[in-house]
């Protein structure tokens, strides 16, 4: 998993909660206390899926709860942190186009082909007029956040659309399939 | 100090990231950046290198990869060329060996083949050499072609080339000249590469160098290499495209419309013949002026050993230049068709064929020779010459030729009416789908595909003549039905226009029409007013006499006053009253007084005479003044009333129009009779009737006074004419009319009174007429009096009625 999301997660529970929450639960997901994510960096997804796990328990809040909220500040950093990706892409059809690629940035700083690979792997997107339809294929079977960091930016650029999982790997599906459908995009 | 501390490592993990982007000098791009800053800028900054570092060994992976597949193809490509060429040269020598053997006895092949066999031989000939070139190109291509060095004198080897080519250099008329390089020593040279360097650079210049033109093979040694130098007085080349030249596949000129056949592998493989001997090229060329191809051969002395051996394959070089030869001598068959001295016999259908290939040409001529009459030409531009010249049934064309192409010809034949209807049938080297599009794209009737049989094109021709006659069939009745067309048209414009002369005068007509009806408008008016000024006339007639009557009678009354004898009895009064006191004695003894009583007694007589003659007069100027009244009362209703319809009682009417004629015929002694008959309510303008009445009254009694007789007449009459109409008549025993006036009488200004306007009956006839009447006229001739009839309807038509809406 790429630093940046350990990243913010870590400033989430800080922001919500206090320092001591953040600690109790680096403690129960075995993360060192003073260990500072590098958003360039590539971690281990099984820490990473400890963390999420760690924090839903400490928190007590459900999957989509944290989603939702993470998505949230997930976007909110990102617009300060890369602004530009957001002015090259004038509606949420066209960023949505570019997300793996932006996701992929993350993972070149892995030289390992394999690795990097593994990352790249995770989202494949099929475009069609006003649609697209996002394969995602990551053990850490984060659609969920998917879907709501997608309404997010929908939200961001004020348009309209509709968000389906059509398949799930949850429910044994190979992948995850996601249709997005906008409705009046601005030319 | 802690700023301090942070800017130096800040700078240090900036040059640690720097020193790691020297590893992008590989160009393998096979690392990425790392930083273990805590600094986020810095983090952001190491992703985004690593993403675009990532992206360019993407690329480079894929173009690597792309390349592979290029190379592997390439490969495969010259292998296949090679194999190709190699195995072609097995069945054209057992086609060329067999051959040369057959035709090298002339005498012994039958006239009749004897052409196609001496075809055969020379495009065998050109395929052999072709088939060797691509072999070579192949070998050069894939790295397998050796060097095979032998002993060679090059100045004799070249003056030898040189000189064979001499016959076909004066065919075209230039100057072909070798220039040796005296006391050149014995080499090694590959034979064949020298060959082929020579023979491709002397063929290139005999192409492209037009008629008068020079060329010079020449030789040249400086100390290490030996030049091969060979200038033309040619088109050139120009400037942006020599750097091509050498290129495999380029052809100066690549269109469908390139002067001179080629594969444009023969520089190609000059180049690369030329460094596999270590050698180079030089060009020099101004377009329009010429070209100089410079090749550098590195010298290479004769061994010992081999100073005394024989030259080796001169035979072979002979027959193989001989081969490529023939690629030229079949273009210098190639003569331009004079168009202007052809001759057409016109017994057979005509075809014209364009093809720049002679033997293509006279192959096609010999197996349609016997059924068409046909046109060969040279190329697209000639075609089209000979097209407008000689009308061909049918058109035959190759697409790539010099001048003007196959497609550009078709679309100029199909562009123009004049000739578009002739089918054209393109020869095209492309086969399949390729050919038929491009052929019908351009607008071809039909196209054949090389190589194609006998059959095929007979059928083509055949299918092709068929359709050129039947359009002919089309165009003559077209031109017939056109004929009846335009005979049909001009019927149809001589109609036309005398249908437009007929509304023009209709037109003409309409416009004199309006102009007479207004001119009648204004003639009814100035009618009308002069009805008026004889109403006027009539009235003031009436009332002048009246008034005369009147005039006289007060006259004569003043008179009679004034000659009076009642101013006598003033006097009387005057003188009783002074013997008012002896009354008695005045009366009785005076003389004076004793007249008194008679004079007083005949006055009274007087007086009462006076009182009888006065009353008389006053009773005359009574009944004028009363008449002056009545016309007045009449005149009053009359200008109140005109142009209205309403219920007129016509007896009543022919009253009021005597009466407004009575003073005329007052005073003369004629006798009015009526004959009025009971008819139905009669409906109409009634003032302009009376005006008629008044009119025809007058004209009457005008025409009585005329006349004269002793007795005068008018008689007037009413009668039903029929259930719409009725009658008024008014006869009199005046002057009557002239039988050839009776026709004129009511015509504008046509009188017989000598001081007649000529409007009165006019009008009143138009008036008659307007009220949807007649007035019409009979006599007997003059002396005989005269009938005015006015015929009227009881009610008025519809355009009458419109006067009451």
């Amino acid at each position: 998993m790429v630093g940046l999301i350990q990243k913010i997660l870590i400033d989430m529970i800080k922001d919500i909660t206090n320092e001591e929450t953040l600690n109790e639960i680096k403690k129960l997901a075995n993360i060192p206390l003073d260990r500072k994510f590098q958003i360039n960096i590539v971690y281990s997804d099984e820490e990473w899926q400890k963390l999420f796990k760690a924090m839903l328990s400490v928190l007590k809040i459900t999957d989509e709860q944290a989603d939702e909220t993470y998505a949230k500040y997930f976007l909110k950093d990102s617009l300060e942190r890369f602004p530009t990706w957001f002015q090259m892409s004038k509606n949420s059809y066209e960023f949505l186009l570019i997300q793996p690629t932006i996701h992929n940035c993350f993972a070149t700083g892995v030289a390992d082909q394999k690795h990097r690979d593994a990352i790249n792997d995770k989202f494949k997107v099929e475009q069609f007029p006003e649609k697209i339809i996002t394969h995602y294929k990551s053990s850490n079977n984060h659609c969920g956040l998917y879907m709501k960091l997608a309404q997010e930016v929908i939200n961001h650029y004020k348009d309209n659309a509709i968000i389906e999982e059509k398949k799930c790997m949850k429910s044994g599906g190979d992948e995850c399939e996601i249709h997005v459908q906008w409705s009046g995009l601005a030319a | 100090m802690n700023q301090l501390n942070e800017y130096n490592n800040f700078r240090q993990e900036i040059e640690r990231i720097a020193d790691q982007l020297c590893l992008a000098v590989k160009g393998t791009f096979d690392f990425s950046v790392e930083a273990t800053t805590s600094d986020q800028i810095i983090q952001k900054l190491c992703m985004l290198m690593n993403f675009t570092i990532d992206a360019a060994r993407r690329s480079l992976s894929e173009m690597n990869i792309q390349n592979s597949k290029l190379t592997e193809l390439d490969k495969l490509k010259s292998d296949f060329m090679a194999n190709v060429s190699h195995e072609l040269r097995t069945p054209l020598t057992l086609i060329l060996g067999p051959l040369e053997g057959l035709i090298s006895d002339k005498d012994s092949i039958p006239l009749a083949h004897q052409d196609n066999l001496f075809r055969i031989h020379r495009n065998a000939y050109r395929l052999y050499g072709l088939v060797n070139d691509l072999l070579d190109f192949a070998k050069l291509e894939a790295g397998k072609y050796i060097l095979s060095e032998e002993v060679i004198d090059l100045n004799r080897h070249i003056k030898d080339i040189v000189d064979d080519a001499q016959g076909l250099a004066g065919e075209r008329k230039l100057s072909l000249t070798f220039t040796p390089f005296p006391d050149l020593p014995l080499m090694m040279l590959d034979r064949k590469i020298i060959d082929k360097i020579t023979f491709n650079l002397l063929s290139n210049a005999l192409k492209f160098t037009p008629a008068g033109g020079h060329i010079n093979v020449q030789l040249l040694r400086d100390c290490d290499c030996v030049d091969i130098i060979v200038t033309d007085t040619g088109i050139g080349i120009p400037t942006e495209q020599i750097s091509k030249l050498f290129e495999r596949f380029y052809q100066v000129n690549s269109s469908s419309t390139r002067t001179h056949e080629g594969t444009g592998i023969g520089l190609a493989m000059i180049n690369q013949f030329t460094k596999l001997m270590d050698g180079k090229i030089v060009v020099a060329s101004e377009e329009g002026k010429g070209s100089k191809f410079k090749i550098c051969i590195p010298f290479k002395a004769v061994p010992e050993n081999k100073k005394n051996q024989p030259e080796e394959k001169y035979k072979e070089k002979i027959s193989s230049f001989k081969v490529s030869l023939s690629k030229m001598e079949m273009k210098s068959e190639s003569k331009y068709t004079d168009i202007e001295k052809l001759n057409i016999k016109g017994d057979l259908p005509l075809i014209l064929l364009a093809d720049d290939n002679p033997d293509v040409r006279s192959y096609i001529v010999s197996l349609i020779q016997d059924s068409y009459e046909i046109i060969e030409v040279e190329n697209g531009k000639l075609a089209l010459e000979a097209i407008y010249k000689f009308s061909p049934q049918v058109i035959l064309s190759d697409v790539m030729m010099p001048e003007m192409n196959g497609f550009e010809l078709t679309a100029k034949i199909k562009s123009d009416p004049k000739v578009k209807n002739i089918p054209i049938i393109l020869i095209t080297a492309k086969a399949g789908k390729e050919a038929v599009v491009d052929s019908f794209q351009v607008g071809a009737d039909d196209y054949l595909s090389k190589p194609f049989s006998a059959e095929e094109l007979k059928a083509r021709i055949g299918a092709a003549l068929r359709n050129r006659q039947d359009y002919l069939k089309i165009e003559e009745l077209n031109i017939q039905l056109n004929k009846t067309i335009n005979e049909l048209s001009n019927s149809k414009s001589y109609l036309e226009s005398s249908n437009k002369e007929l509304e023009e005068e209709i037109e003409l007509r309409k416009i004199l029409e309006e102009k007479n009806s207004k001119l009648n408008s204004e003639l009814v008016i100035a009618a009308r007013h002069a009805g008026m000024a004889d109403i006027a006339a009539s009235v003031l007639h009436n009332i002048g006499n009246a008034l005369n009557s009147v005039t006289t009678s007060t006259t004569f009354i003043g008179q009679r006053i004034l000659t009076s004898k009642t101013s006598n009895l003033i006097e009387i009064s005057k003188l009783l009253d002074q013997h008012e006191s002896d009354m008695a004695a005045f009366i009785t003894n005076d003389p004076q007084g004793q007249r008194i009583p008679k004079y007083i007694t005949k006055l009274a007589e007087i007086s009462k005479i006076d009182k009888e003659y006065l009353t008389a007069e006053i009773n005359n100027v009574q009944k004028g003044i009363t008449h002056i009244k009545e016309i007045i009362n009449k005149q009053n209703s009359l200008s109140k009333v005109l142009g209205v319809n309403n219920a007129i009682i016509v007896p009543n009417l022919i009253e009021d129009a005597l009466i407004l004629n009575k003073t005329i015929y007052s005073n003369i002694n004629i006798s009015i009779k009526r004959d009025f008959n009971p008819i139905k309510e009669v409906v109409n303008d009634r003032v302009k009737l009376l005006q008629i009445l008044v009119n025809l009254i007058k004209n009457g009694i005008e025409s009585i006074l005329e006349k004269n007789p002793e007795h005068k007449e008018i008689i007037l009459s009413i009668r039903e004419k029929n259930n719409t109409h009725f009658d008024i008549q008014l006869s009199d025993n005046g002057v009557g009319i002239e039988k050839e006036n009776l026709e004129k009488i009511f015509s504008f200004r046509f009188t017989t009174k000598k001081e007649g306007h000529g409007f009165g009956l006019h009008s009143s006839a138009i008036s008659i007429q307007d009220m949807g009447g007649n007035l019409s006229v009979t006599s007997d001739g003059l002396g005989k009096g005269a009938t005015f009839s006015i015929t009227l309807p009881y009610q008025p038509s519809k355009k009458e009625d419109r006067k009451n809406e």
